[in-house]
């Protein structure tokens, strides 16, 4: 029921027009220049862009999923590219989840549960638990080495796991070792991100010093920032940033070039979903294709039949191979764990809610009323509500973000905020 | 002419080719647009050329209606909420379509006065997916279908080569074919339209399409139709009234019998444990309320009760979001289908609805969208309350 407040933003105004833009561009030393989308537009929006950093003499092409490919062994590249098909969860005798598939990709829920009524064993292990149940078994774990431990869970299952901009190195180097002998799919939380990576945005520029100019097409990177005032620094600092967007966000508002685009739901063109399958989308409006064909890229139609076979017969395959990055020690501790499910709402700037889940124990433990707030202390603090759920004492949940926690994992502190 | 019954078809080779039974329904709505007795015209278009993906369409081109003609049972899209607000509007509606659009007037969003409704015959329609799924089973390439039709219980596919025909029951049985709303609803003919067209009773090897006129506004886009000369008419026979009659009657059967069947699934469930069962269908929803958003019968913003009164801090079994939905539906509920369609989870929303109208109708005799009636709860004088 908060989908209204991601349709209701604002529409962006532009400020230049394509001449003025492409000469802007020429000016800079492509080698300190970046192009960057988290895949929120088409494949041809995207390849077109790429055809245009190729005329300026760019490398620099980046999904917001970069320094992934940079640390990873070649041959796991493709399986962090691309997934598989859906009903292979469907027809799977066993699925081992490491997200919340309800709060964080709602439209997996559905083969989930079509796997359990046909049978499947399904075992979530996190470091929060899933109040809707959806798991037979929940392991929780309170430091990536116990999911070392749990891995012959893993063995011959279908292991669905959640890679975003918060999800460091160690993280997903751990999740790629207990899952060798299992399929795996890394779901990626905006809507073309396969597709962008198909496409080869796999550059990792985001906060180089050496970055002088950047050109951001349908993305705000300070929403997806773990320390948000770190990135608007580093964005501030360039010389040139050209947003080109649908709408108005914060990254907007420091751009010196703004670019205005139809809304996804009006472009014409193809995306990629989790599956590897091309789609095609429901719109009809090339316009953002157009302004980019003007400074230098490539015009639809020639982008779509790039595209279509460019993407022709692409599928994410595992390789094995061996990682020697270990796990992300989290310092032991007795105290409280502030766990983040990420969500759509999470990735736009958009505070869907403004409560936390926590513990009925902690509740009663604190004497809290339902009108009551409470503080969440970490690197800062903040109040909000809370709900109280059945899970472990001690494990506070949030799908919203909160400034003081930098972390998909925070140790925190929580009291009554009367 | 209201309440005859004819069979009637398109006098141009065009539209008798290219739309279903005769292509009356074309032929009518292009002639209503060109004696601008109406202004524009609401139909499901295909995407492309796909038959398993279509979308509501307003246009005020007779060629573009045209384009549209032929059915699309693999697309079951209500066309209720897509209704154009004041202008004079044909809609070519499934019976589901026409209960919605009736609601919909009933709560002040429609002008029926302005809305033309050709109503269809319906023997329900396919999930596009599942459809891809079954034809796959059946050795068909779903891609390969370029047309098809549901009639006289078969799913008849016509390939570019050739044409299938299978028996929906068979289907059924193996559990392909129709969506749960369609297999259990048994308003097949839209009475409640101004004009029910369709080719139940059309004598066999004739391309005609049988037309009952309902409504003074049903006669008057028959006689607009035939006046111009788009279309020929001659008057139904005793024997395809009896054809008619009888395809009626046997989906009405198979939809008494899915009805109870869908109905076992909850009273098998001991009355004390009912509670336990609606908590645990509904403990899934995850409040996206895409159901609301597509629902023929809701007519409500975001200050709709059932928004305002759910708070995702609350932590009631069931919440108060559904709660109120279930209340309200039960007294508006077309069954369509639509919200389990749409729902993310899979939760069996026709079930649950149709649990709740079913008891309404049978307690109170009332039926949603088939005619003007208030719902009874609305009926209730002053002096009893």
């Amino acid at each position: 029921m908060s989908l209204p407040k991601y349709y209701s933003r604002k529409p962006l105004r532009p400020n230049a027009d394509a001449k003025d833009v492409r000469e802007r561009l020429n000016e800079i030393d492509p080698e300190q220049m970046a192009f960057v989308s988290l895949g929120e537009t088409t494949n041809e929006e995207l390849l077109s862009l790429r055809e245009l950093a190729r005329d300026i003499g760019c490398k620099n092409l980046d999904s917001g999923f970069g320094k992934f490919f940079n640390a990873i062994p070649a041959d796991f590249h493709e399986v962090l590219r691309v997934g598989f098909p859906f009903k292979h969860i469907e027809n799977a005798s066993k699925i081992v989840l490491l997200l919340d598939p309800f709060v964080q990709y709602p439209l997996l829920a559905r083969y989930i549960l079509r796997a359990r009524e046909k049978g499947a064993e399904v075992l979530e292990v996190g470091f929060a638990g899933n109040e809707r149940y959806i798991a037979d078994e929940t392991i929780l774990v309170r430091s990536w080495d116990e999911i070392m431990g749990a891995e012959e869970s893993f063995e011959d299952a279908v292991v669905i796991c959640d890679l975003n901009p918060w999800t460091t190195v160690e993280m997903l180097s751990t999740v790629l070792r207990v899952s060798k002998r299992s399929e795996l799919l890394l779901m990626k939380p905006f809507l073309n991100a396969t597709g962008a990576l198909m496409l080869n945005y796999m550059s990792d520029v985001l906060m180089n010093e050496k970055i002088r100019a950047l050109y951001v097409l349908e993305s705000d990177l300070i929403d997806i920032a773990i320390n948000e005032p770190e990135m608007e620094n580093w964005l501030s600092k360039l010389d040139l940033l050209i947003v080109h967007n649908a709408y108005e966000s914060r990254i907007t508002k420091l751009a010196d070039i703004t670019l205005q685009s139809d809304p996804f739901y009006e472009k014409k063109g193809t995306i990629v979903n989790a599956e590897g399958r091309i789609l095609e989308t429901g719109g009809c409006s090339t316009r953002g294709i157009e302004l980019i064909e003007k400074m230098g890229g490539m015009g639809y139609k020639e982008s779509h039949e790039r595209v279509l076979n460019e993407l022709e017969d692409e599928r994410g395959t595992k390789k094995e191979g061996e990682i020697d990055i270990e796990p992300k020690e989290i310092p032991e501790s007795e105290g409280a764990l502030l766990v983040y499910k990420t969500n759509p709402f999470f990735w736009h700037g958009i505070r869907h809610k403004n409560f936390i889940d926590m513990s009925v124990d902690n509740v009663r433990d604190m004497g809290l009323n339902r009108e009551d707030n409470i503080k969440v202390i970490c690197d800062g603090e903040e109040e909000v509500g809370f709900k109280p759920v059945e899970s472990p004492r001690d494990i506070f949940v949030s799908e919203i973000k909160l400034p003081a926690c930098k972390d998909l994992i925070s140790h925190v502190r929580v009291t009554s905020s009367s | 002419m209201e309440n005859e019954c004819y069979l009637a078809w398109a006098t141009d080779d065009e539209m008798r080719g290219r739309g279903s039974s005769g292509g009356f329904v074309t032929a009518a709505l292009v002639a209503a647009m060109r004696s601008d007795l109406i202004d524009e015209t609401l139909v499901v278009k295909k995407r492309d050329v796909d038959i398993y993906d279509g979308y509501p369409f307003v246009t005020r081109d007779p060629e573009e209606i045209i384009e549209c003609s032929g059915s699309l049972h693999f697309v079951p899209l209500n066309l209720a909420k897509f209704v154009p607000h004041d202008k004079r509007v044909g809609v070519v509606a499934k019976p589901c379509d026409c209960r919605g659009i009736i609601e919909q007037a009933k709560r002040g969003q429609i002008d029926l006065e302005k809305v033309y409704m050709i109503g269809l015959n319906c023997g329900g329609a396919i999930h596009p997916t599942e459809g891809r799924e079954m034809l796959r089973a059946y050795g068909i390439d779903p891609d390969r279908v370029v047309s098809e039709e549901i009639s006289r219980g078969n799913l008849i596919l016509r390939m570019a080569e050739k044409g299938e025909a299978i028996e929906l029951d068979e289907l059924e049985e193996i559990g392909y074919g129709r969506r749960d709303a369609c297999k259990a609803c048994n308003i097949n003919i839209p009475t409640m339209a101004d004009l029910a067209v369709g080719n139940w009773g059309v004598p066999k090897g004739e391309e005609a399409t049988f037309v009952e006129i309902l409504t003074e506004k049903g006669e008057e886009i028959f006689e607009n139709a035939v006046d111009t000369g788009y279309v020929e008419y001659k008057r139904a026979s005793e024997k395809a009234l009896e054809r008619r009659r009888k395809v009626d009657e046997a989906m009405k059967k198979m939809a008494e019998n899915w009805r109870a069947h869908f109905d076992k699934l909850v009273t098998e469930t001991e009355a004390k444990d009912r509670l336990h069962f609606y908590i645990d269908i509904f403990k899934n929803c995850i409040h996206c309320g895409a159901c609301k958003e597509v629902c023929p019968a809701c007519a409500c913003g975001d200050d709709a009760k059932c928004i305002q009164l759910n708070d995702e801090k609350d932590v009631y079994k069931i919440s108060m979001y559904n709660l109120t939905r279930i209340l309200h539906l039960m007294d508006s509920c077309v069954g369509c289908g639509e919200c389990e369609d749409v729902c993310p989870v899979d939760i069996p929303l026709t079930l649950i609805h149709k649990r709740f109208t079913d008891r309404m109708r049978q307690k109170l005799g009332y039926i949603p969208g088939v005619d003007l009636r208030k719902p009874p709860l609305y009926e209730v004088p002053k002096s009893d309350t």
